[in-house]
Parts: C-alpha cells; sequence; structure tokens
C-alpha cells in the first residue's frame, strides 16, 4: 500500500465525472469523520466520509466557499469517498450511478 | 472536537495559534494520506507561503511559484502533524510551542534586532 | 466611574480622529463651488461609515476577527489576495497623500523643500508610533484633532442663512457631472476604508469583547456621528467665506483661511495645528491598516501591543509602507491629485471588503446573539446597495471631470 498524499488544493475545485466521462460538477468540500478509539491520550483521527460537490456557481467562482448552508448535508449532496474510484490531476472519476443529476446519492 | 466536520468550512485559511497564544501562519492547505479505493486519512495542516502556489488556479500557479517561492518543506513551508492540534474554534489552536513545531521562524529570526532598538 | 471616563475618551478620539485630508479636500472644495448644496452628501457617508464600523467592531468584539481576518476565511486565499492587493494599493495612495499633506503645512510654518517636510513628518511620526502605547496614539491624535472645530465656529460666526442650510441636505435637482463627481467623492472621503481596517484591529488591541459592544456603538454612532459635523463645518464655512469670492481651494494652504477670516492669526495657527494633527493621525492609521491587513491575511503575529520584538514582519510591514508613501510622493505628484485618487478609488475596493463583514456581521453560526439586529440589518443591505452604486459611478465621474478639475 503506498502512502500517498493529497492535498486539499488538489481536492477543492476539481472536476468531478462519473465513469461515463458525465460531468458531476466540483468539489466544494471535503467532510471527515472521527475514527478509531475515544482515547483521551491520543488525539482524534479523522478519515475522509465524503466530498460536498456541486455545479460551479458564481457566487463559488468567487471564493464564496461559504456561502452553502454550514448546517449538516443532507446525504444526497455528499459524495462518499467510497464511491470515489481515481484522483487524477485534472479530474475525479466516480462510481457510475454514485451521485447523479437529481441528487440522490 | 467534533465527530464530523468539512475541512474547508472549518480548517483551511483558519489563523493557527500556539500553546501560548502567539500567532504562527495561517492552514495555508491540509494534507491527507491515503488513495482511492483506501481511507484518506486526514495527516497534517501544511502553513508557509511556499503552498500559496497550489492554491491560485491553474493558470497562475507558475506565477505564484515566481512570487511566493515554491513547495520546499521545512523552508517555505511546514507540515504541521494533526496530532499537535488541540482544538478548532476562531483559531487553530496547536499543544505544542511554535518554535518546536518550526514555526513563526521568520519572526523569531528578526526578533533580536529589533529587540536591540529601545522601545522595540 | 472610571469606566465612563475611558469610554468618553475614547469618544472623543473618534471625534476628532474623523476628518482626513480627504474629508477636508473634498468639503470646502465642494463647499467652494456648490456653496451648501452637496451638505446632503455628508450624512450619506457619516452614517455608511458608522454602519460598517459598528459592524466589524462587533465582529472584531464578539470573533476576535478584525476584517482581513474575515476576508481570508470568507473568501479564501486566491480571491482574497485580490482584494488585498487592491486595498493595499488605494492604503499606498492614502498614506502618501496624508504624509504629502503634512509636510504641504509643515511648509507653511517653516521654510523648507517639500521632500525634507515629507521625511521630517514621516520621521516625526514613526517616533511617536514607537514610543507610544496604541491607546496613547489615537488620544494623542484624536484630542488634538479637535481643533478643527475652529472651522465650525467660523461657519457659526458668519450667522449662516439657516433656511438656504437646510436647503442645502435635500439633494439638487441640477446634475452637472462635477456636481455628482463630488457627491461621490465627499460619501468616498468619509467611508476611507483603512479607518475600518484600523478600527477593527484595534478592537483586537484593545481586547474587546461581548460587554464592550455598547461601547462599539457609541464611537460608531456619536463618536462618527460628531465627526461629521467637523466635515459639514468645513463646507459650511467654505460655502460662506470661499464660494462668494469665487476662490477655489486647491491648495491646502488655502483652507486654514477659513478660520483666520473671523479669528485672525489665533484661528490661523489653531486651523494648520488641528489640520496637521488630523492628517498626521491619518498618515498612521493608514499605515497600520496596511500592516494590519497583510499580516491577518498572511496569519503573522501582529498588534502595536506585542511590542516590535514580538511582532516583527508587522511593524517592519507599516515602517515599509511609510516608506513607500514618501517613494510615492518623490515621484513629483500633487498630493492634492493623490489626495482625490486615493479617495475614489477606495471607494470603487469598497464593496469587495464591506460584503465579508455584513455577510459574517449577520450570521448567527459566528454571531449569536449578537448577529446584526433590526437597524443594522437595514442599513447593512441599504449601504451595500449605496456603496455599489457609488463604487460604479467614481470612475466614470473622475475621468469625465477630469479629477474634479472639470
Amino acid at each position: 500500500m503506498s502512502a500517498n498524499v493529497v492535498t486539499l488544493s488538489h481536492l477543492l475545485e476539481l472536476r468531478v465525472e462519473d465513469e461515463d466521462g458525465n460531468s458531476l460538477g466540483r468539489v466544494h468540500d471535503v467532510r471527515v469523520r472521527r475514527v478509531g478509539t475515544r482515547s483521551a491520550a491520543a488525539q482524534a483521527q479523522y478519515e475522509v466520509e465524503g466530498l460536498i460537490v456541486g455545479r460551479r456557481g458564481v457566487l463559488v467562482r468567487l471564493g464564496w466557499r461559504r456561502a452553502y448552508d454550514p448546517a449538516p448535508l443532507s446525504p444526497r449532496e455528499v459524495l462518499r469517498w467510497t464511491d470515489v474510484l481515481a484522483i487524477e490531476p485534472d479530474r475525479l472519476i466516480v462510481r457510475r450511478g454514485a451521485f447523479d443529476e437529481s441528487g440522490r446519492s | 472536537m467534533d465527530e464530523r466536520f468539512d475541512l474547508a468550512y472549518r480548517l483551511l485559511d483558519e489563523q493557527i495559534v500556539d500553546v501560548d497564544g502567539r500567532r504562527c501562519g495561517r492552514v495555508d492547505d491540509v494534507e491527507l494520506i491515503g488513495a482511492a479505493g483506501e481511507p484518506l486519512r486526514l495527516s497534517g495542516l501544511l502553513t508557509g507561503r511556499g503552498a500559496y502556489a497550489a492554491r491560485l488556479p491553474r493558470r497562475l500557479r507558475a506565477l505564484g511559484r515566481k512570487l511566493f517561492g515554491d513547495d520546499v518543506r521545512g523552508a517555505t513551508v511546514q507540515h504541521v502533524p494533526w496530532s499537535q492540534v488541540d482544538e478548532m474554534g476562531a483559531t487553530v489552536r496547536l499543544l505544542g510551542r511554535a518554535i518546536d513545531l518550526g514555526l513563526g521562524r521568520e519572526d523569531r529570526g528578526l526578533q533580536r534586532p529589533f529587540g536591540r532598538i529601545p522601545g522595540g | 466611574m472610571k469606566a465612563i471616563l475611558r469610554v468618553a475618551l475614547g469618544l472623543i478620539a473618534a471625534i476628532g480622529g474623523f476628518v482626513d485630508i480627504g474629508d477636508l479636500v473634498f468639503n470646502t472644495q465642494a463647499g467652494a463651488l456648490f456653496g451648501y448644496e452637496l451638505l446632503w452628501a455628508v450624512p450619506i457617508g457619516v452614517v455608511g461609515i458608522a454602519v460598517y464600523a459598528e459592524m466589524s467592531g462587533r465582529v472584531a468584539a464578539v470573533t476576535k476577527r478584525p476584517v482581513f481576518d474575515v476576508i481570508r476565511m470568507r473568501m479564501g486565499l486566491s480571491t482574497g489576495l485580490i482584494v488585498l492587493v487592491a486595498s493595499l494599493f488605494v492604503n499606498l495612495l492614502t498614506v502618501a497623500a496624508e504624509i504629502g499633506g503634512v509636510a504641504i503645512l509643515l511648509q507653511l510654518f517653516f521654510d523648507a523643500p517639500f521632500m525634507l517636510f515629507a521625511l521630517v513628518g514621516a520621521l516625526g511620526l514613526i517616533v511617536i508610533i514607537w514610543i507610544t502605547p496604541f491607546e496613547g496614539i489615537e488620544r494623542l491624535f484624536g484630542y488634538l484633532g479637535l481643533i478643527l472645530f475652529v472651522f465650525v465656529a467660523a461657519a457659526l460666526h458668519e450667522h449662516p442663512d439657516w433656511h438656504a442650510v437646510g436647503g442645502g441636505f435635500v439633494p439638487n435637482g441640477k446634475s452637472s457631472t462635477l456636481y455628482w463627481y463630488f457627491a461621490v467623492g465627499l460619501i468616498a472621503a468619509a467611508l476611507m476604508p483603512y479607518e475600518v481596517y484600523f478600527y477593527s484591529s484595534g478592537a483586537v488591541e484593545e481586547g474587546w469583547k461581548p460587554s464592550d459592544l455598547l461601547v462599539n456603538r457609541l464611537n460608531a454612532v456619536i463618536g462618527y456621528g460628531i465627526g461629521g459635523l467637523l466635515s459639514i463645518g468645513l463646507m459650511m464655512a467654505s460655502a460662506q467665506l470661499f464660494e462668494p469670492a469665487g476662490v477655489e481651494p486647491d491648495h491646502l494652504g488655502t483652507v486654514p483661511l477659513l478660520a483666520q477670516l473671523p479669528y485672525g492669526e489665533t484661528g490661523l495657527v489653531l486651523a494648520l495645528l488641528g489640520m496637521l494633527f488630523a492628517i498626521g493621525g491619518a498618515a498612521v492609521d493608514a499605515s497600520f491598516a496596511a500592516a494590519y491587513s497583510i499580516a491577518q491575511f498572511a496569519g503573522w503575529e501582529w498588534g502595536k501591543y506585542r511590542r516590535a520584538s514580538g511582532a516583527p514582519r508587522f511593524t517592519l510591514a507599516w515602517l515599509l509602507f511609510f516608506a513607500l508613501g514618501l517613494a510615492v510622493l518623490m515621484t513629483g505628484i500633487d498630493p492634492l491629485d493623490l489626495t482625490e485618487y486615493s479617495v475614489v478609488l477606495s471607494v470603487v475596493a469598497l464593496p469587495l471588503t464591506y460584503v465579508p463583514v455584513l455577510l459574517i456581521a449577520r450570521d448567527r453560526t459566528f454571531m449569536g446573539e449578537y448577529a446584526n439586529g433590526p437597524v443594522a440589518r437595514v442599513l447593512g443591505w441599504v449601504y451595500l446597495v449605496v456603496l455599489c452604486v457609488v463604487a460604479v459611478a467614481a470612475i466614470p465621474l473622475l475621468l469625465a471631470t477630469n479629477a474634479g478639475g472639470g
């Protein structure tokens, strides 16, 4: 298993496509979830649970990253990390049907 | 700390503060370790002007590197392990001191010359 | 009792610190050219700065985030960088204009080359900043800036036609391009963004907490409100004394005449001193505002309270800005032209820094119970529209009137 380093800057604004090449939007944020034991001694570990993907709107393009509601988003808007097939330099490839146009996942 | 949070919303671009309350940079990028099909773990923060170029739009990155420098770990960019993060609020507070984590070196370097001037 | 005294002292400093070279130039020229007919623009500017300052002060007191922390957080690095660069550019023009103003005034006292006085003035300000704690600097320039009330006295001295004065508070149907250029300039001069960067950073420097929100509101409303009277006084005095005579105050040295005519030598000296401290204080505020912006954006340690050795890059930044201001003056550009450009361009950049502050001030996730109440909500949005209109109109008007040259 290779210790691949991925930066947030690489993921943000990355174009998301499904296996068939359909464009699904861009990555707006990365959601992490705490994993492991809640030991007082060790700092909490976090793993990526999903990606918040959306259309590339004008506001988002201007950098208004927090233009969207910060409250917990419904599962429809979060692309599960397990559905991501590959991270490429210029796009993210996800499983067919994992995140479709109607926002269901 | 929270059960779950969003990296760009809560962590990216926030002020980093050490255990003594000294400001020592901002979260200019976040490092994750893993790959597609495997767990992707939050490994740490990246801070420093060497991380600026990667944040710019693709076409401007070369210009960004000329203006702000390349990504040279230990020099223009510092990696702060996630285990050093105490809490995330209005600032990202660390468990250790900036000096031990290699942060705020530029300010420390200028401390003595300024200290010599009366009133400094 | 001690708390009330502290509040009163801060308030007084805010009043005296309201006026800078932009206000002096635009208010006297507007009065000379249009009499009382542009008085309405002053309250619009004053209420605008009060709204912006109150919101940014409240955000700083509650979240400990001054303006450029909000900008970096809200807009991210790449977009935020654009706002930072634009802000620093107009800030630089402002610092240069203020230092230039100090030099012009010093030339009225003594005879020596302009650049020498610019250097002496800048060095003098640097020394004052170096040896005085933050609050002391504000008090010093603020109190001495109150001397400018000699212009208000001069305006009242001439027994103004209050009916005509009242009429000036209603915008005129007359629409010469020059008239509207000055309207934009007056609003812009009152709403200089460096004042707000400085004010919000000062809130953090002084350790404001939610319990200080009343002080914040008083400073913004009463402090700036009464400060606005200084602008009105300037315009009225100029309307009474310059307009009938057809005098166009295109040199800063003409302005003190407004106090000399009614009060003789005493009036002249008071006017010069008041202007010197108001403009000098503004030079300090503007270069600090630039240093605050850079340091907060980049995450460096910052603040006068940290001492120079505790925040060396921040200290270098404001020192560098004084130096760059001098460099701009060395190009030989007329400080009054510089003033007009700095005022007009500042208002163009203003919406960029205003919007993030407005969005945070109204956001309960950050502000909790201290988020915008009904008054701030309405005024906040109204002024967003006002600022956008003024920002869009500014450059066309600047070009069309050849920077007020007509």
